[in-house]
């Protein structure tokens, strides 16, 4: 048991070591200009000097993508809700929603800035835009594919419409928003990030999006990686949290819809 | 009231007829189906898969409209529309159909809860008393569905169905994915049941030796209808010990033979 916990933490560990070998290796050999390729040790060198700004970042990211993300959950939510309730509604919304999902966020930005200004604001706002969908899509299919019987038990018992839809239709359905979080998440951080390309430092702030704009214009790749690398690792926070709030949610309403860790 | 309607059955169902279509083409499940249920009484459809017993329960459940023909319970036209169910008739399915998030004891109180009546002491009372009399012990009440074995589950389901003290029980192969020691079982518990609360039943089930256990009478379907009613009486009373007598194994190649010649006809 003891060996195999070590295994897990120590390949994880030897294919990064393995992968910064060759990395530096071949920076080295073919000799490449550090605006090109910086080393490893220069990228870390560079988070270590940026360290405040890069935290202050992504707490300011962390913010935008975690309220975009919960915008969507309610906004979204309350969309499925209205979608379940009526055919008619959800076959001629659907396409609209559906348009979120295809429209290019990076095209609709500009426009949302210009709408909304360069603010913290119209990041949320992007952010909620690109992760919407999935919640939208996974709810609404959650709250009307209910399981024939327990509907029958409603109707056997001539519940109402509200009863059937807050006693049976909603708690159906939490699995799936989970799922739509899930999936979500990631969209959000995305979202944030690209949001805050386009606020840029005409912005009052600075998020991580616009350190890496910022750090592009120095020529600083090294901390333009380093930039990325904290991108990844706010994705990663918000899908533990997520994780972590599901399961929690779950725990309470179904079977075994255990996350694997 | 009851014993007017009783000569006439409680439950008649008159010329039921029904049919559906997959890819196309319509398939009649129900034709010209007849069938009276006494008060008080136990009967069984009992029948090959596919012969339309679950539809005529859905049917008399009120929860699917028949194309053709009408069901009266009590002498009062029924259909899908009727608001007086819940007083009359409680359903018990196949899979004991608890909400996942709920207490076993939520879930029996569901019923309550949804006529806007649970949180009174006389409803919680009820429900406890169901809960003890199905045989649910205490510590059990506060789980969750998910750590309930599957007899449990069904016994949960059959507590959840009585507490708003129905007239009618309808059962859709209740007991069908439970052991043989546990169906035994809870035969016995829906007998008694039945008796103490004056409950008709009507009980679809697949299993013959079931049938005869709990049965007053067993109504053989066949190609969407009745094709033979065999009332079933023992001098004995219905407990275990009666599966081995001789007027038990009467009946069952009985009715065995009824199934079997009814099933080469198809």
């Amino acid at each position: 048991m003891m060996t195999s916990r070590l295994v897990r933490w120590i390949a994880p560990l030897l294919v990064f070591l393995v992968f910064a070998g060759v990395w530096d290796f071949s920076v080295r050999w073919f000799d490449l200009h550090k605006v090109i390729l910086p080393k490893p040790l220069d990228v870390i060198q560079a988070m270590f000097q940026e360290r405040w700004i890069l935290l202050r970042g992504s707490w300011i990211t962390f913010q935008a993508a975690f309220l975009g993300l919960l915008a969507s959950a309610v906004i979204g939510s309350m969309i499925a809700i209205v979608f379940s309730q009526s055919r008619i509604v959800r076959v001629s919304f659907y396409p609209y929603v559906l348009f979120l999902q295809t429209v290019p966020i990076v095209a609709i930005a500009p426009l949302l800035i210009l709408w909304f200004g360069n603010e913290f604001k119209t990041v949320v706002l992007v952010s909620c835009i690109i992760s919407i969908f999935p919640i939208v899509s996974n709810v609404t299919s959650g709250l009307i594919s209910l399981n024939e019987n327990l509907r029958d038990l409603f109707r056997m018992q001539s519940a109402s419409r509200l009863q059937v839809l807050f006693k049976l239709c909603i708690p159906s359905a939490m699995p799936q928003l989970v799922l739509g979080l899930r999936i979500s998440c990631g969209l959000a951080v995305i979202g944030a990030i690209v949001g805050e390309f386009f606020v840029g430092d005409r912005g009052a702030y600075e998020g991580l999006g616009t350190i890496i704009t910022a750090r592009q214009g120095n020529l600083n790749t090294a901390a333009m990686i380093g930039a990325v690398i904290a991108c990844a690792l706010l994705g990663l926070v918000l899908l533990v949290l997520v994780n972590l709030i599901g399961t929690l949610v779950l725990k309470r309403w179904t079977k075994d819809v255990g996350f694997e860790s | 009231m009851i014993a007017s309607a009783n000569e006439l059955g409680l439950i008649q169902c008159n010329g039921i007829g029904i049919s559906f279509s997959t890819r196309g083409q319509k398939r009649d499940v129900l034709k010209q189906l007849n069938l009276n249920v006494s008060a008080n009484k136990i009967v069984s459809l009992l029948g090959p898969s596919g012969c339309g017993k679950s539809t005529l329960l859905r049917i008399i459940a009120g929860l699917v409209s028949p194309d053709s023909g009408s069901v009266t319970i009590d002498g009062a036209e029924w259909s899908t529309t009727t608001t007086s169910k819940p007083e009359w008739m409680s359903f018990v399915f196949q899979e004991a159909a608890l909400l996942p998030w709920r207490t076993v004891r939520e879930n029996v109180a569901l019923p309550l809860e949804l006529r806007g009546g649970a949180s009174n002491d006389q409803s919680q009372d009820q429900v406890s008393r169901w809960l003890e009399h199905v045989g649910l012990g205490k510590s059990d009440w506060n789980k969750k569905p998910n750590q309930l074995s599957g007899g449990m589950k069904m016994r949960a389901s059959i507590a959840r169905a009585m507490v708003t003290k129905p007239k009618i029980l309808l059962m859709d192969e209740p007991f069908a994915a439970l052991d043989d020691v546990l169906r035994s079982r809870l035969n016995d518990l829906l007998l008694k049941i039945a008796s103490e609360e004056s409950c008709t039943v009507v009980f679809v089930t697949h299993n013959i030796a079931e049938a005869v256990y709990l049965s007053d009478t067993i109504a053989i379907m066949s190609r969407g209808q009745i094709a033979e009613q065999i009332p079933i009486q023992f001098h004995e009373s219905r407990t275990n010990k009666l599966r081995g007598t001789p007027a038990f194994a009467n009946y069952f190649g009985q009715v065995s033979d009824i199934l079997f010649r009814t099933a080469l006809d198809t």
